[in-house]
């Protein structure tokens, strides 16, 4: 994903193309689509104060991450409210994916239950379009570290869906 | 091609979610309050505006009235 910002009025722009995937990987640690916009909004706002350019796309990710795990220590009581809430609705919270079909909806369920360190490599990499050297990057990880977590999990989401 | 290649054009054609529409502009009201709060507590010191070499020669020159304005020393009478 090549982006580029020449002025600041181009943020909306590449911010508009970057959300979603941002907004999919701050989910990670909230229920709620609204809490996981909180989290792109105030990431962005400290990234922007920094940077002016998209181009240090790990940076972005770093501190979404950053605030997500922020608030996970902080307010570990909500997200344990949240995540009964969860179970109680028996998971009909906003879907994380437009268009789901049966299959859809299966394989996004299977990415949900994935150990959050090999989730958050999936996120990066097949919806933001990451590299594993920028997603080392992001999780202060090596390059190898990356590939490996992400084949982890491939593995294991085949095993779990695909008819053997 | 290797094994997972399957499994991860699956993942591919899911999309994710779209966004709010209002989050754009929730992003730009954070940025406009931000840049309209004062931006330093420290007020800068106002630079001289004397070159170098200026201010080289004010000190040279200082240096030289305060040495011919000083008393001769005093020499001991043996």
């Amino acid at each position: 994903m090549e982006i580029v910002v020449s002025n600041n009025e181009d943020w909306k722009e590449c911010f508009s193309q970057l959300a979603p995937g941002l907004v999919l990987f701050a989910r990670q640690w909230v229920q709620s689509r609204a809490d996981a916009e909180d989290i792109v909004q105030d990431a962005f706002v400290r990234f922007w104060r920094r940077q002016h350019s998209i181009q240090n796309r790990t940076l972005l990710f770093a501190t979404v991450r950053s605030i997500g795990l922020d608030l996970l220590r902080r307010d570990a009581r909500r997200a344990r409210r949240e995540a009964a809430a969860v179970l109680e609705s028996d998971q009909t919270t906003e879907p994380h994916f437009s268009n789901e079909d049966e299959s859809q909806r299966a394989l996004a369920d299977a990415v949900d239950r994935l150990p959050r360190e090999q989730r958050e490599v999936v996120v990066m990499k097949i919806w933001n379009e990451l590299t594993f050297q920028e997603i080392g990057t992001v999780l202060g990880i090596s390059q190898n570290t990356a590939a490996s977590r992400y084949r982890y999990a491939l593995t294991s989401l085949k095993k779990n869906l695909l008819p053997q | 091609m290797n094994d997972s290649s399957d499994i991860e054009s699956e993942l591919k054609k899911l999309r994710p979610a779209p966004v709010r529409a209002n989050l754009v502009t929730r992003i730009e009201n954070a940025l406009l309050e931000e840049s309209s709060l004062p931006t330093a507590a420290v007020l800068a010191q106002k630079r001289s505006t004397l070159s170098n070499r200026q201010r080289i020669t004010q000190i040279w020159r200082q240096r030289s009235l305060r040495l011919t304005s000083a008393p001769p020393p005093s020499i001991p009478v043996a």
